[in-house]
């Protein structure tokens, strides 16, 4: 399985340095907007890195050569799945980095200082990671076993379905967390949302991957 | 010693096509050579052994292992057609991906296909032409020390310099008595060159899978009339064709009465007799 990672990584090295620019960059963005856009559509487009991973092997056929290999089912799944969860902690650092790097930029005289004070990134960290984790953990639980049922190709179809799924899920979680009145009327307080969010989304990804393995074919297009 | 290969009753429906009950067996240092037209069913079957399709009947057993097994696989080395390695990494990193997957890889004797074959480290794979690929894809295969080679396709399309260096290096893998090669190609002089046994499918079905020098020993060539044909015993024809000048038939040299001038086959006109010739009535 440490191949399959390593390939993974070599994949996103050889092809994919842009997404390890794009997201801190757009996190940059995040850290002077009042509203939470640049960070929860991070977490979305860090989510993608998997089905980018996915379309490069099918393109390669390496799925039909991963049947070849000492590797269960299971085993391939996983290392796709390790790879996502590495993806978001490249973005849990980086909003952590920025998150850092705001701190500072609040304590020194610039004119950055009060677009940065007014910065949904500034809000809360533990909100902000909680969130970012649930979004995630949302969409990949939800595209990973599509991607494994339907191939690349027809998966981006149900992905794009997903997607508007995805998007009302969100907003109505990110409505829900930034109004604390409401949160209150519920007898939520936020640790205890940013609790159930991180369960939910362990919950919603081990899920996901007991279907994504069920699903798995080798030869996707078959 | 326990058979390389064994495939009982496997069959594989699809709307268009069955692969229908195929039994073959390939015994432990020998070579077979699974010959067919496109679409016969030579890459599903070659699929079906690796299990990256599910069949509807019959078994597969690798090196005496049901091949659902993974830890048969690392017995296991596969070429198959385009080679299927990651597009976007280099031999090198193909090499270490390999590496971090088979327990027996061998990085040192990796490098020196690599070395052999004169393979560039650096240059990404989708930038190889179709002879590197297979070559890469060939030194990927041995470099785990595996006991059974499968092949589909894997000379196909490459010119006969290249073709001929990899078929001496399959023949040397062979030299070790537990070592073994299925190899699937459209090539037939390729196979006739390397192959103990040969296996025709044809429309999904197993015609024969019989040891080579047996075939040629048992067919021969017979020109002559129509009225030749017809004086012989009608299970000493396996095929006839008509030509303009008469009539060409496969038949089976020991039912045919001595006096009568035989020609030597070729694996090629056993096939071409079984698939396009036509039936003594």
């Amino acid at each position: 399985m440490k191949g399959l990672l390593l390939k993974d990584w070599y994949i996103l090295r050889n092809k994919g340095k842009m997404y390890f620019v794009i997201i801190p960059v757009y996190l940059l963005i995040a850290l002077v907007q009042r509203n939470s856009f640049f960070l929860f559509f991070c977490a979305i487009f860090a989510a993608m890195i998997p089905r980018t991973l996915a379309s490069y092997d099918e393109h390669a056929r390496w799925c039909s050569y991963t049947a070849a290999l000492p590797l269960s089912k299971g085993q391939v799944v996983l290392a796709r799945y390790i790879a996502a969860m590495l993806t978001l902690g490249f973005t849990l650092a980086s909003i952590c980095a920025l998150y850092l790097a705001g701190a500072v930029l609040l304590r020194l005289p610039t004119s950055l200082a009060p677009l940065v004070a007014q910065s949904a990134l500034m809000v809360s960290l533990p909100m902000n990671l909680g969130l970012t984790v649930f979004l995630f953990s949302f969409y990949t639980a939800l595209s990973m076993p599509c991607l494994y049922r339907f191939g690349v190709e027809k998966g981006r179809m149900v992905q794009t379905a997903l997607m508007l799924v995805f998007m009302i899920a969100a907003g109505t979680v990110a409505a829900l967390a930034e109004n604390e009145d409401f949160l209150m009327l519920l007898h939520i307080s936020p640790d205890l949302l940013l609790a159930g969010l991180v369960l939910l989304s362990i919950g919603l990804l081990a899920a996901s991957y007991f279907a994504s393995v069920k699903w798995y074919r080798y030869t996707p297009n078959l | 010693m326990t058979n390389a290969l064994e495939l009982r009753g496997l069959t594989k429906r699809y709307s268009d096509f069955t692969l229908d009950h195929i039994d073959l067996t390939l015994p432990s240092g020998c070579i077979m050579g699974l010959i067919g037209e496109n679409g016969a069913g030579k890459s599903t079957t070659i699929q079906l052994i690796l299990g990256a399709i599910q069949w509807d009947g019959g078994t597969v057993t690798i090196l005496g292992e049901d091949n659902g097994a993974p830890a048969i696989r690392e017995e296991l080395g596969v070429v198959l057609d385009e080679a299927c390695l990651p597009t976007y990494l280099n031999a090198g990193q193909i090499g270490r991906v390999l590496g971090g997957i088979y327990r027996n890889w061998d990085q040192a004797l990796y490098q020196s296909y690599l070395k052999r074959f004169e393979l560039p480290e650096k240059k990404l794979f989708h930038q190889f032409s179709r002879g590197m690929k297979m070559k890469l894809g060939i030194a990927a295969a041995l470099s785990h020390h595996p006991r059974l080679l499968i092949l589909d396709e894997a000379t196909s399309g490459l010119d006969p310099v290249v073709r001929d260096e990899i078929l001496d290096l399959f023949l040397d893998f062979t030299r070790s008595e537990d070592h073994s090669i299925l190899v699937s190609s459209h090539i037939v002089s390729d196979l006739e060159k390397l192959c103990d046994y040969i296996a025709y499918l044809h429309h999904g079905k197993l015609l024969f899978c019989e040891e080579k020098d047996a075939l040629l020993e048992r067919y021969a060539l017979l020109k002559g009339s129509m009225e030749d044909l017809k004086c012989l015993d009608k299970s000493a024809v396996a095929a006839y064709r008509v030509h303009a000048y008469g009539v060409e038939a496969l038949v089976e040299r020991e039912k045919v009465p001595a006096g009568l001038t035989l020609d030597r086959v070729t694996i090629e006109d056993i096939i071409v007799f079984q698939a396009r010739g036509e039936r003594l009535s």
